[in-house]
């Protein structure tokens, strides 16, 4: 005869003995996101390329990039950030999602998400993003396509903190 | 937005300023949709905070201080100023440009009258039929050295920030000149700033 209740008692011990063993064994997960366009999870790493490092082509990936060397060509991260540093020269077209310049580009920027460009930043080209930001130092000639972000019009816009 | 504070912190630099033709401008091109501008001055996040709720292309060649410094002589041929003109403003090599409006500023009280001319002729290929072009004409006969920097700052004000100290005789244009200078552009509208300078609207 099965004691019903004793059954019910070894399993669920078993089962979270199990369960805590699993726990323990996993290894932990990467850090990963979904982008909106696709469902599939995106593994946010982030590659370098070296203050002394000189590439000429196209640059396209499945990560962030840094750039802290020498780019002509092309530059297609779409659904990742691109970040030219202080020390980056790059003389490219850039497509990704977020596109930082800290340092100097020559070349047109296609941002989905938003291009910055801080005090120490050069830019020559043309801008295509949602949202623009040019900090103050930081040194643009181009053309940037601006999209409406809020409702306020020309009269609206008041000093607030 | 926080620009403001930022500037009136520093009164001692500058100046804000009125400059009602301007903003009923911006109305009207905001009314219309879509539309494309020319600053010559160097972008500044003021310029993009300032526009950042708007449809529209800005072309920001940063080319004020490359306009100033050109210079021409007897010799030289309408085809080099105007290649000089191309290499400053870079609009050739962008595609669809249709200039709505053209923001110079105090540019036109600086440039030598062949360069101005030659400057207008070069963004007449660039503008829409109806183009309206803004800018402000020293009326005192002394004016700056060096042209100032104008900075959006509110929905309806410029920070103005003079450069220079020392002055120089300004050529201090009446409507007529400016007809002649900048044609086809005529005046549209004209109004007198309390600081002295004429600010101007000029229609194609």
């Amino acid at each position: 005869m099965i004691d019903m209740k004793q059954l019910k008692d070894n399993v669920s011990s078993k089962i979270k003995q199990y369960q805590s063993q699993d726990e323990a064994q996993l290894p932990v997960p990467e850090k990963a996101r979904f982008t909106d366009k696709e469902t599939k999870p995106v593994v946010s790493t982030t590659a370098s390329i070296g203050a002394s490092i000189r590439i000429k082509g196209e640059v396209t990936g499945d990560e962030n990039l840094l750039i802290q060397g020498h780019v002509e060509g092309t530059i297609n991260l779409q659904g990742h950030n691109v970040t030219i540093s202080k020390s980056g020269k790059v003389k490219a077209n850039i497509q990704a999602n977020q596109i930082i310049v800290e340092g100097e580009l020559e070349g047109d920027m296609n941002g989905d998400e938003k291009v910055v460009i801080r005090e120490t930043g050069n830019v020559r080209g043309n801008i295509i993003a949602p949202r623009v930001t040019l900090e103050d130092g930081a040194k643009f000639k181009g053309s940037i396509e601006m999209e409406p972000r809020a409702k306020t019009s020309m009269h609206n816009m008041a000093v607030t903190s | 937005m926080t620009l403001v504070a930022s500037y009136v912190d520093k009164p001692e630099t500058g100046y804000l300023m009125n400059s009602p033709l301007l903003f009923e401008m911006l109305q009207d091109l905001q009314q219309a949709g879509y539309y494309q501008l020319l600053d010559v001055m160097p972008a500044t996040p003021g310029l993009l905070e300032a526009f950042s709720d708007q449809h529209c292309k800005l072309f920001l060649p940063g080319c004020m201080p490359e306009l100033i410094r050109m210079r021409t002589s007897e010799d030289d041929t309408a085809q080099k100023l105007q290649r000089a003109l191309r290499q400053a403003l870079g609009l050739d090599g962008i595609h669809n440009t249709r200039l709505d409006m053209l923001l110079l500023w105090d540019l036109p009280n600086y440039l030598s009258k062949p360069v101005l001319s030659g400057l207008i002729e070069y963004l007449l290929a660039h503008t829409h039929h109806r183009a309206r072009l803004h800018c402000y004409i020293y009326t005192r006969q002394l004016m700056p050295a060096s042209p100032g920097v104008y900075q959006f700052v509110t929905g309806e004000k410029i920070w103005v920030e003079e450069q220079s100290a020392q002055t120089l005789p300004s050529p201090t244009y009446y409507q007529e000149a400016l007809h002649k200078l900048l044609a086809p552009f005529v005046v549209e509208r004209s109004i007198l700033l309390s600081n002295g300078l004429q600010e101007y609207v000029l229609r194609k």
